[in-house]
């Protein structure tokens, strides 16, 4: 291992602690972690328990592999999404705002880039809706591609900043509306 | 060259320590708790380490100025590779070629 991983792996789970200290607490046992600048095993294994507790993050995840073209699509959606995307709605009628115009919108797109930009490899969609017709339609998708390399950690790392984006946001909107309306009042 | 011992010794005291850089309190928590250990090859154990102690902007700071300096070491030794390359042979050496 090298110092780049080893700092890699300390990051992410300092981004989980912040994100969500009761999941980290449940699933992260520290007293078995011990690292070496000539350990191998620890890696893989936190790495990939990294990206469980990612995953674990969003309340709906689906995922599906296309055989026929090497594609693995994963699907995330949570509450949070759905309340962002309701608020960010909220606002825009608020001000007389499209969706193409609205910052919120727009700063979820932006998050999206920031955070999964980083592969040739890998792409993502976004979709989001002020009025939802059924559960969890607010959401976002990541599409691997299955035969070439893509960073593991970079997605972890992007799942949980997203995660972490969408929980800040809402709490922010959310004064910000209300804010809003006791000036309307 | 004679060396004076005394003298150098005496050279290397005035020498000033080594100061880490002024940084917050999380910087230089993950400073010495994760980056001097293994630099020096010893083992970390997370377990006693506290989270509180720094954010993860204090990581990505770290992580980022140890891949400056890495890059600044590449270049450097890309640099003297080139040097030697160029190099004439020192002309004792010039049998042995």
């Amino acid at each position: 291992m090298n110092f780049e991983e080893l700092m890699n792996i300390i990051y992410l789970l300092k981004l989980l602690y912040e994100v969500e200290p009761d999941i980290f607490r449940e699933t992260v046992n520290l007293g078995d972690l011990h690292f070496a600048s000539d350990d191998g095993y620890y890696y893989d294994s936190i790495y990939e328990t990294a990206l469980e507790i990612s995953d674990s993050l969003f309340a709906y995840v689906r995922n599906e592999f296309y055989d026929r073209r090497g594609i693995n699509i994963t699907v995330f959606s949570d509450p949070l999404i759905e309340e962002y995307f309701r608020l960010a709605g909220e606002y825009g009628k608020a001000n007389g705002m499209a969706e193409a115009e609205n910052p919120f919108f727009q700063a979820a797109m932006e998050e999206m880039r920031r955070n999964f930009n980083f592969s040739y490899s890998l792409t993502w969609a976004l979709k989001g809706y002020a009025e939802p017709k059924r559960p969890y339609q607010s959401r976002f998708a990541l599409f691997v591609d299955e035969y070439e390399y893509v960073d593991i950690c970079g997605i972890a790392v992007g799942l949980l900043r997203m995660y972490q984006f969408f929980k800040e946001s809402v709490q922010e909107m959310a004064e910000l509306l209300s804010r809003k309306e006791e000036c309307a009042a | 060259m004679k060396i004076n011992r005394n003298r150098l010794l005496e050279e290397l005291r005035k020498t000033p320590a080594y100061q880490l850089p002024e940084k917050g309190d999380g910087w230089r928590y993950v400073h010495e708790r994760l980056y001097a250990p293994f630099m020096h090859n010893r083992e970390i154990s997370l377990g006693a380490l506290d989270f509180m102690a720094f954010t993860s902007d204090d990581v990505l700071e770290l992580l980022e100025e140890f891949y400056d300096s890495f890059m600044r070491q590449l270049a450097f030794n890309e640099n003297m590779k080139s040097v030697l390359r160029s190099a004439a042979p020192l002309p004792s050496a010039a049998p042995f070629l």
